[in-house]
C-alpha cells in the first residue's frame, strides 16, 4: 500500500488547470476590490501604531479577521468548488483564528511584565525590527503582486492566504513562547501546502 | 454526425480481425464475444482537470463549446466523478446551454468509503448532471468497492443506472481489479491503457474480453504527456495509411484499435483539440495488430 502512495505525483492531487487556478485568484482578489484598500489602511495603521506602542492586542484583531477572511471567503466559497479538499483547509484558517482569540485573552499583559529570558531591551529591540519586517511586508506584498501582472489585492493580507500566512508567521515572534506552539503548526502548514501547489501550477 | 451503423460495424469487423490474429493483445479466451450489448461511440470525453472550472462564466461558456463539438461530431460517453471538484455541475451547466444531451451516455462514479455519503453523491450527481438516470455508475479508484457495488447493483435493480463499473488508474491496484473482474458481475472497467502504458495488455484486457466486461481507458494521452512528448516532431509517412493525420489521432487510434477497449476518453479544453480526437474515427479501417507493433515502435523511436 505504501508503494502505491508513493506512485503518486504532486500533479495527481491538483485537479484542475494553472489557467483556472490563475483567474481564481484574480478574479477573488477584484472581488475584494474596495475592501482591499481599507484592510490595507488598517494594516498599515496597525502596524505603524504597534511599532510606536507595543499594543500587540490591535494586530492579533486584525489577525483574526484576515484569517476568518481567508478561510471562509477564499478557501470555503472559492477555491472548494475547483479543489474538494479546499474546505479543509478552510476550517484549519478558522481554527487559526480561535487560537488568535485565545492569544487575544492571553495577551493583556504588558510588555514590561512579559516573562522571557532576554531583557527588556532586547525583547523591545526584537519587537521592534518585527513589526518593521510586518509593516514593509504589508506594503511589499500589494507591489509585489501588482510587478507580477496580477491584481494589487492579490498580495493584501486577508484575502488569499499567502501575505496573510507569512505576515502571520513573521507576527508569531511578537508572542509569549507558549501561545507560539499553537499559532505555528497552522500557518506552517498551509504555507507548504500553498508553496508545493504553486510549484506544480508553475511547472504545468 | 452521429457514429453510423456502418462505422459501427467497421470498427466491429477491424476489432474482431485484430482479435483472431493477434495473441500479443489478447492471450487468453479471445474468440468469447462480448456479453453486454453497449455500443457507443469509441471516442468518448473525460473531464478530469479540464471541467473544473468553478463559477467561473466564460470558462463555462467555453467549455460548452467544447461539449457541443462533441457531441456534433458523433461523441456519446462522457466521463466525469464528484472527485473532479466542479466538473459535474460545470457539465450540467453545459447541457443547459446545448437544450439537451442529445446521444449522451453518462458515466459519473461513487467515490467515498461511507454508504450514507455514497447514496448521497448519487442524488448530488443527479441534480449537478440534471439527469433522472445515469447510464453507468462506476466505483472511483476501487474505494470501498464491496459495499460501493452492493449500492450500485440496488439502483440498478432500480433503473436509475444502466450499467455498473470500476475505476482505476495510473496503472495501480491491478490485481486487485483482476480479482474483481473475476469474481464480481460488472459491466464496465475503466483504467489507464495508453501507447505507453501498456500493462494491461497482459491480463486485464484479456480478462475483460473474455467474460464480456466493456473497457474505458483513461488518460489516453496520459495527461496530455504524449503529445508533449510529439512536439515539432513528424507523424510516420505511413500513418495517414492507417487513418492518423495528427499525433493525437495516432495515440488514440491505437487505443481503439485493441479489440477489449470500447472507448477511450480523452479530456481536453480546447475546440480544435475535440475535432482533432473525434477525427480517430474515421473510414479506414483501424490498424490491425501488425500495423500496431509498427506504432509501438514508432513511438518508442520517438
Amino acid at each position: 500500500m505504501m508503494t502505491e502512495w508513493f506512485s503518486y505525483s504532486l500533479e495527481d492531487f491538483l485537479l484542475f488547470s494553472p489557467e483556472v487556478y490563475w483567474r481564481l485568484i484574480q478574479q477573488h482578489s477584484v472581488n475584494f476590490g474596495a475592501i482591499a484598500i481599507v484592510i490595507e489602511v488598517i494594516a498599515i495603521i496597525a502596524f505603524y501604531y504597534l511599532k510606536h506602542n507595543h499594543k500587540r492586542q490591535i494586530v492579533i484583531t486584525i489577525l483574526i479577521g484576515a484569517w476568518c477572511s481567508v478561510g471562509w471567503f477564499f478557501f470555503i466559497k472559492q477555491y472548494a468548488a475547483i479543489n474538494t479538499f479546499a474546505q479543509y483547509l478552510g476550517y484549519a484558517c478558522l481554527i487559526q483564528s480561535l487560537f488568535l482569540l485565545i492569544s487575544l485573552l492571553k495577551e493583556r499583559t504588558s510588555i514590561q511584565q512579559v516573562s522571557l529570558t532576554m531583557s527588556v531591551d532586547t525583547w523591545s529591540r526584537l519587537q521592534n525590527n518585527v513589526t518593521l519586517i510586518c509593516l514593509s511586508s504589508v506594503i511589499i506584498f500589494p507591489v509585489l503582486a501588482a510587478l507580477l501582472g496580477f491584481n494589487w489585492g492579490t498580495g493584501v493580507i486577508g484575502i488569499l492566504p499567502l501575505p496573510t500566512i507569512t505576515i502571520s508567521l513573521i507576527s508569531v515572534l511578537l508572542f509569549k513562547s507558549r501561545m507560539r506552539l499553537f499559532l505555528l503548526p497552522i500557518p506552517t502548514i498551509l504555507l507548504v501546502i500553498e508553496l508545493l501547489t504553486l510549484k506544480v501550477l508553475l511547472n504545468a | 454526425m452521429s457514429y453510423s451503423k456502418r462505422q459501427f460495424i467497421k470498427h466491429v469487423a477491424a476489432v474482431s480481425a485484430l482479435t483472431s490474429i493477434h495473441p500479443l493483445f489478447l492471450t487468453s479466451a479471445s474468440t468469447t464475444p462480448p456479453k453486454n450489448e453497449v455500443n457507443v461511440f469509441p471516442i468518448g470525453m473525460g473531464t478530469w482537470i479540464t471541467f473544473n472550472v468553478g463559477q467561473d462564466k466564460a470558462l463555462r461558456l467555453q467549455r460548452a463549446q467544447v461539449l457541443k463539438t462533441f457531441f456534433e461530431l458523433g461523441g456519446q460517453m462522457v466521463d466525469s466523478s464528484p472527485m473532479y471538484g466542479s466538473a459535474e455541475e460545470v457539465l450540467g451547466f453545459c447541457f443547459q446551454q446545448l437544450n439537451g444531451t442529445n446521444n449522451l451516455f453518462s458515466a459519473t462514479k461513487t467515490w467515498t468509503s461511507s454508504l450514507p455519503e455514497a447514496k448521497q453523491q448519487f442524488v448530488d450527481s443527479q441534480q449537478r448532471w440534471q439527469l433522472p438516470n445515469f447510464d453507468l455508475l462506476q466505483v472511483h479508484n476501487l474505494v470501498a468497492w464491496q459495499q460501493n457495488l452492493a449500492m450500485l447493483r440496488e439502483l440498478k435493480q432500480q433503473k436509475l443506472i444502466r450499467y455498473i463499473g470500476i475505476t482505476t488508474s495510473h496503472g495501480r491496484r491491478h490485481n486487485e481489479l483482476l480479482k474483481i473482474m473475476q469474481n464480481q458481475e460488472i459491466d464496465f472497467v475503466q483504467l489507464t491503457y495508453n501507447i505507453d502504458d501498456r500493462e494491461v495488455e497482459r491480463r486485464i484486457l484479456p480478462l475483460a474480453h473474455e467474460r464480456g466486461i466493456r473497457v474505458i481507458a483513461n488518460r489516453p494521452l496520459q495527461g496530455g504527456r504524449l503529445m508533449d512528448l510529439t512536439n515539432n516532431k513528424a507523424l510516420p509517412s505511413w500513418a495517414s495509411k492507417i487513418g492518423c493525420h495528427n499525433w493525437a489521432q495516432f495515440f488514440l487510434r491505437f487505443i481503439i484499435s485493441h479489440p477489449a477497449v470500447t472507448c477511450a476518453i480523452p479530456a481536453t479544453s480546447k475546440v480544435e483539440h475535440m475535432v482533432e480526437n473525434m477525427g480517430s474515427v474515421n473510414n479506414i479501417p483501424l490498424p490491425n495488430a501488425q500495423e500496431r507493433i509498427k506504432m509501438i515502435n514508432a513511438f518508442k523511436a520517438l
